[in-house]
């Protein structure tokens, strides 16, 4: 039996033969019903062995309908396609449009996003006290005078601006523990939430060999003579209470440990942090008690 | 700013326009959208029709216009898949070209991108974003239907095998496949020259190369090429894979 095709034409509903498209569709019109009951659409499908959607607004209405089976292979995708009436501009985006709203907010509305997000918004916040602290230092104001007062209002400008980033860094720490608890714990929740930012969520995160997720964010490229130690792990818990000399080694050890919590976190989900943090406490003071 | 002439209609293509700018010739395209200006060009009016500049520097197809393009273009009441659309800068251009009756379908991969895209379509007629990875025809295959050209722009080592694999599936025979091609993305150890050969003799394969013209100096080591569909392109067993390949050697990123 040829394939039929399930199209839509305002509000009524048609069985179209995939086969012989062009002819009439008083010939080719199988069954038609109106819809919304989802009831008449479950049995004009049924009334055809082999259906297909043709037309994203059927497949949502098939879908909304419980019918499981409508959808074929993208032969027959291509072929409904074609069968079906030409649409007005108007149509098409009547068409697009809500699609392309729905596709936007439900990939906005996952957690990766969340923090992906937050991690944008914390770095530029950051950046922008970074250059508020250095104007505010070289900063020399006339004690008379319009500017008299200058240093007041701006001072209360940058307390807001610090409650501000107190606040993102709350948020982006609490989104990236949930996101990621075995690698919030392992470097740090912020450091974890910008490596996920980084990478373009945690699924790439996770299929990264240890040595890229080192450098990850560095603006430097490997290549040449010495490449960059770390990029973003620069901020990762214990870096800083090393000196230089032995930074580079502990970044290479914490990476491979970081992937390790990044793939957990990324697919079963367990608990394995507790086992890497002692790992990384006992890297940390075998690295402070070298060179001793 | 020095004496420009007035825009002049460029024949046969609609809603395209041309203008004299001291030695360079500036290209312009019939604004669709309200307000006019999509990415901050200079706006002007002719017969009580709104113009945009394209901008070369902005755009690939606005380069290559500005170095002389004769291949194939967007036309009126044409449908044109546009793949690797990004804020829609190009693309709203594209839509200027295809005129109310036609429609562009424009497909991005990323998030934030395609928010500003969406936000751009919801004041242009004629412009329908689609959420989705130009390597995965299937994802948008029962939205979009047969079109009169597909134009890539994705900057991708694979950015040909991509453009005919959506071309066979929704490009009509008679149509255009358009390909900004970015030779940066294709690895380093070979020179630009090198792989434009590549690319169209890879073409050569399904299609025939109307037209290839070098971008520099607006776009460096970028080219756009123009091809119609030959009868090979919908022989099913020639239908290469679509899987992302190797990265090439000496890329770093």
């Amino acid at each position: 039996m040829a394939p039929a095709v399930l199209l839509r034409e305002g509000r009524r509903w048609r069985v179209v033969d995939a086969d012989r498209p062009g002819e009439g569709p008083s010939e080719a019109v199988r069954f038609a019903a109106d819809v919304p009951e989802p009831s008449a659409l479950r049995r004009l499908v049924g009334a055809s062995p082999t259906v297909l959607a043709g037309d994203p607004v059927v497949v949502s209405a098939l879908g909304a309908a419980g019918v499981a089976r409508p959808l074929a292979g993208p032969t027959e995708f291509a072929r409904a396609r074609d069968v079906a009436p030409r649409r007005t501009t108007a149509e098409w985006r009547a068409l697009v449009l809500p699609e392309a709203r729905a596709a936007l907010e439900r990939a906005l509305a996952s957690p990766e996003e969340t923090v992906t997000a937050l991690a944008r918004e914390e770095d530029r916040v950051e950046r922008a006290r970074g250059r508020d602290d250095g104007a505010w230092e070289s900063f020399v104001g006339p004690p008379t005078g319009p500017l008299a007062d200058y240093a007041a209002v701006w001072s209360e400008y940058r307390i807001a601006l610090e409650r501000h980033h107190a606040d993102l860094v709350r948020r982006l720490e609490g989104a990236a523990r949930s996101l990621a608890p075995n690698l919030s714990r392992v470097v740090g929740s912020r450091v974890a939430g910008r490596l996920v930012a980084a990478a373009g969520g945690l699924a790439p995160l996770s299929r990264m060999p240890s040595s890229r997720l080192q450098i990850l964010g560095s603006r430097r490229r490997p290549g040449g003579g010495r490449g960059p130690r770390f990029g973003l792990l620069y901020r990762a818990e214990g870096v800083d209470t090393l000196p230089p000399d032995r930074q580079g080694a502990y970044a290479r050890s914490l990476a491979a440990m970081a992937v390790i919590a990044a793939r957990a976190d990324a697919t079963t989900r367990a608990d394995v942090a507790a086992g890497l943090v002692r790992r990384r406490e006992r890297r940390l003071l075998q690295l402070e008690r070298r060179g001793r | 700013m020095r004496h420009a002439d007035r825009p002049v209609l460029v024949t046969p293509r609609e809603h395209l326009y041309r203008r004299r700018e001291g030695d360079f010739v500036s290209h312009w395209s019939g604004a669709l959208g309200e307000p006019a200006a999509v990415y901050g060009e200079r706006i002007t009016s002719i017969d009580e029709v709104v113009l945009r500049r394209w901008d070369p520097t902005r755009s690939k197809l606005g380069a290559a216009l500005a170095n002389g393009w004769e291949g194939p273009l967007p036309r009126d009441g044409e449908r044109w898949l546009y793949l690797g659309a990004s804020t829609g800068s190009t693309a709203s251009h594209v839509a200027d070209l295809v005129g109310m009756d036609g429609f562009v379908f424009a497909v991005e991969k990323s998030l934030r991108p395609f928010a500003r895209l969406l936000a751009l379509a919801q004041r242009y007629p004629n412009l329908g974003p689609l959420l989705g990875d130009a390597r995965d025809p299937m994802a948008y295959l029962p939205i979009v239907p047969r079109v009169d050209g597909v134009y890539l722009d994705v900057s991708q080592p694979d950015q040909v095998e991509i453009a005919l694999a959506n071309a066979r599936w929704f490009l009509r025979p008679a149509g255009a496949v358009v390909l900004a091609l970015k030779t940066a993305s294709m690895g380093r150890e070979r020179s630009a020259r090198e792989h434009l050969l590549d690319a169209t003799r890879q073409l050569e394969t399904a299609t025939e190369v109307e037209e290839t013209l070098s971008l520099e100096p607006y776009h460096k080591r970028h080219f756009l090429i123009g091809a119609r569909p030959t009868g090979r392109l919908y022989r099913p067993e020639d239908r290469p894979p679509t899987t992302r390949p190797a990265r090439p050697a000496g890329r770093r990123s």
